[in-house]
């Protein structure tokens, strides 16, 4: 079988974005927000104006006399609690916007408010109200310990201690969560902004139990994520109950910006305290920390975005012998979190490389020679030599606080990893009989160039430009491919792509494979003996079909391409 | 100084510089804005408006509380205007009023009448690309794309009024667009490709 090419002609080329640009700048690329099907409803959610509270009772009845209001729903059945401002309550759908809004301030809700408690410090304390009255904010500590921490500062030359405090931060994607849902009894249709279409329809699933076959999901375009958006949410499964009980229309539910900030997703606070040891010469000896930070009142860390809870990496990049860890996820009454952009890193990163600035202080030492010295990664101490010899590192350094006057400027350094990686993925291509080739996966497009990547590797395969590749993702109809998040969807996907070409190459290449293919699409094949000048020739000849068709040779694993040349029924076919 | 000014303060204070001025102008001049008012008076149902967008006259029926904005995207079907933040802070939603950008979310419909309204579907389409679409094509200034029309609006502004600016006065003319991938430098580099070309043309 043939590999990757050894002269590739596109891989690490460079290539245009693959097809869609044109759309997104003329406004002609349909988000799941811009998504108006025959007869689409306008939905909206009313969120809790509480922080805490019990919900006795949610009267619709108002909201549903409003003109225009074509459904309405309650989040969950009452008596239920509220834990956080902004939490679910109901939902409308309706003609427009203005109805909704309407229908919203005409809701009756009848609650018992709780205590409540919204900062991380206080929620910590014994005699702060809970988040959940079973069980208490602090989570169970997440405790690592190597070496013998306490002997080995005892050692040390130098030790510094510092706290340092991240805030939470939000995601807030320019296209606001929110699916189109269209629930008929033939199945569920759902127009997502996700990272996952295959994560939404299992949500979906969950929410409505519809089985899986009857969900289709899809995503053409998508304003972003973040990380953020995998999984239907909860405005999903109420889009899909507005939807039926509507009769059956499609409703549009997207998350307003207000709604946004409150309800999905982001990242964690961080409170860190941290002492680090080290030796003369800069090496790090011993470490520890004592951190907690908030998930919302998701407590114990699992979030709705797969990973993202409050632990982070710790201690960070640098290789040191004798450390100790705690950290504590707290549950505050907050929205909680979700995986954010290398979830944990830039906390972890943040403390980390302040307190090895703080040792760098104390020990009289070249910041960037601190980090050469400890980090384990060949790579990174070349890189941060070759950064500081073009940043001129030497020549701008300064130790803190030296500069003139009252008001102090300075350089510095600091440096964040991420993983990344792939999984697995199902990839189908097909040959065309006229020549061309479709590539189907069911990955998304965040915008970072997810068609095109599969393009490129499609079309190193064949021997065709990237442009002749027809690339078909994001709806569920095509083979399942995982949620993209964590850097992983190319590492994922062109493996993936290379295989199914492989595979398409190999089963047309051979005697079997090649039948099998005519037999599929239908095609019949004339042999015909020439006489007179090319006497004792055979010709291939296919008299049923029209259109000229395309041979992958063995050999080379390419393609000729001869075009939709609209021929006469003699057309020849050349078989390699 | 802490007075608040409320409306009815202000009411008073224009009332009370007409006094100054003439009373019996003054009482015209009340009577005149009470039958304007009386005009004006319209909604909350729905109302009829005539809006000039894209060089096509379109009747909408709509509150008047419906935002331009979302008067073009809900009730004209033009999605090529987005809709981020609804609060003036990103320039997602912006349009071009008689050639000016203006944030459609912070405009009413109603006030919109008689205007020139262009949204991005009155520049070029897919397969007839105006320069600066076209830049941002060539120099991918773009990742998710969601606040693309937005700068495009903004930019396209920009060269109507000036054909060949500065990098300095094309930051400023997107200064109130907001791009959460970070797509700036692509932004930028596509604007001054357009202006490369357009000094080029007139050199």
């Amino acid at each position: 079988m043939p590999g990757w090419p050894k002269n590739p002609k596109q891989l690490g080329k460079e290539h245009p974005r693959y097809g869609a640009s044109s759309l997104v700048v003329t406004g002609a690329a349909k988000y799941t927000s811009d998504m108006q099907p025959v007869g689409w409803l306008y939905a909206m959610i009313l969120r809790s104006p509480w922080p805490a509270a019990r919900i006795r009772a949610v009267d619709l009845r108002p909201a549903l006399g409003i003109s225009g209001i074509r459904a309405a729903v309650v989040a969950n059945d009452p008596p239920f609690t509220v834990r956080y401002y902004g939490e679910e309550v109901a939902a409308v759908a309706g003609l427009s916007k203005q109805a909704c809004l309407d229908a919203l301030g005409a809701i009756k809700v009848e609650a018992d408010l709780l205590p409540f408690v919204v900062k991380e410090e206080d929620a910590l304390r014994d005699t702060s109200p809970r988040v959940f009255a079973n069980q208490p904010n602090a989570g169970e500590p997440r405790e690592m310990e190597t070496g013998e921490v306490d002997a080995a500062f005892r050692t040390v030359d130098k030790t510094v201690e510092g706290f340092f405090q991240t805030q939470v931060q939000l995601h807030h994607c320019l296209e606001t969560h929110g699916n189109t849902v269209q629930v008929t009894p033939e199945g569920i249709t759902c127009w997502a902004s996700t990272q996952g279409i295959f994560s939404v329809r299992d949500g979906l699933a969950d929410n409505t139990g519809v089985p899986l076959d009857k969900i289709h999901v899809i995503s053409e375009f998508m304003g972003g994520g973040f990380g953020s958006k995998f999984g239907a949410g909860i405005e999903g499964g109420l889009a899909a109950r507005l939807s039926k009980e509507a009769g059956n229309v499609p409703v549009r539910l997207m998350l307003t910006r207000f709604d946004e900030a409150l309800a999905v997703g982001n990242r964690p606070s961080s409170f860190q305290k941290v002492r680090l040891g080290a030796k003369k010469d800069g090496t790090l000896i011993a470490y520890e920390l004592e951190a907690f930070g908030t998930v919302g009142y998701a407590s114990g860390g699992a979030t709705a975005g797969g990973g993202g809870g409050a632990g982070f990496p710790a201690p960070y990049i640098y290789r040191i012998p004798n450390t100790r860890v705690r950290q504590t996820a707290v549950a505050i009454n907050a929205g909680a979190a979700r995986a954010m952009r290398a979830p944990g890193h830039p906390q972890a990163s943040f403390g980390m490389e302040s307190i090895l600035d703080e040792m760098a202080l104390a020990l009289g030492m070249d910041p960037v020679e601190l980090r050469i010295k400890n980090d384990p990664s060949e790579i990174r101490r070349q890189q941060y030599r070759v950064a500081a010899q073009r940043f001129g590192w030497n020549a701008k350094y300064r130790s803190p606080g030296s500069s003139e006057g009252p008001v102090k400027t300075g350089v510095g350094c600091a440096a964040a990893t991420w993983g990344g990686g792939g999984r697995s993925s199902e990839v189908d291509v097909r040959i065309n009989p006229d020549g061309t080739v479709e590539v189907r996966c069911g990955t998304q497009d965040l915008g970072t160039g997810t068609k095109t990547l599969i393009a490129i590797v499609a079309a190193e395969m064949f021997g065709l430009e990237p442009a002749a590749i027809s690339v078909r993702i994001g709806d569920t109809a095509f083979p399942p491919s995982g949620g993209s998040g964590g850097s992983t969807t190319a590492a994922s996907v062109a493996p993936a792509v290379f295989d199914a070409c492989q595979n398409a190459l190999a089963e047309l290449a051979s005697v079997s494979g090649l039948l099998a293919y005519l037999v599929r699409h239908g095609i019949r094949l004339g042999i015909r003996a020439h006489a007179g000048s090319k006497r004792g020739q055979l010709e291939w000849r296919r008299p049923s079909r029209s259109t000229c068709v395309a041979w992958p040779t063995a050999s080379s694993g390419t393609c000729r391409s001869p075009g939709p040349a609209a021929s006469s029924p003699s057309t020849p076919i050349t078989c390699g | 100084m802490d007075e608040r000014i409320s409306r009815r303060n202000f009411l008073r204070g224009v009332g009370a510089s007409a006094v100054a001025g003439a009373v019996a102008k003054a009482a015209a001049a009340a009577q005149s804005v009470e039958s304007l008012d009386d005009q004006k008076a319209v909604g909350p149902e729905p109302i009829k408006l005539v809006l000039q967008v894209n060089g096509k006259r379109r009747e909408v029926e709509v509150e008047p509380r419906v935002t331009l904005l979302d008067a073009l995207r809900n009730r004209l079907q033009l999605t090529g205007t987005k809709e981020v933040c609804d609060r003036a802070t990103c320039g997602a939603c912006t349009v071009l009023v008689n050639g000016q950008p203006v944030y459609s979310c912070m405009k009413l419909a109603i006030e919109m009448q008689a205007q020139e309204i262009t949204t991005i579907e009155g520049l070029g389409g897919p397969t007839n690309l105006t320069p600066v679409q076209q830049a941002f094509v060539e120099c991918d200034a773009l990742m998710c794309g969601y606040c693309t029309p937005g700068f495009v609006m903004s930019l396209t502004a920009l060269f109507r009024a000036k054909p060949n600016p500065t990098l300095e006065e094309i930051r400023k003319a997107c200064s109130g667009n907001l791009c959460r991938c970070g797509a700036y430098p692509h932004i930028f580099e596509a604007a001054q490709k357009v202006a490369q070309s357009e000094t080029s043309k007139t050199s």
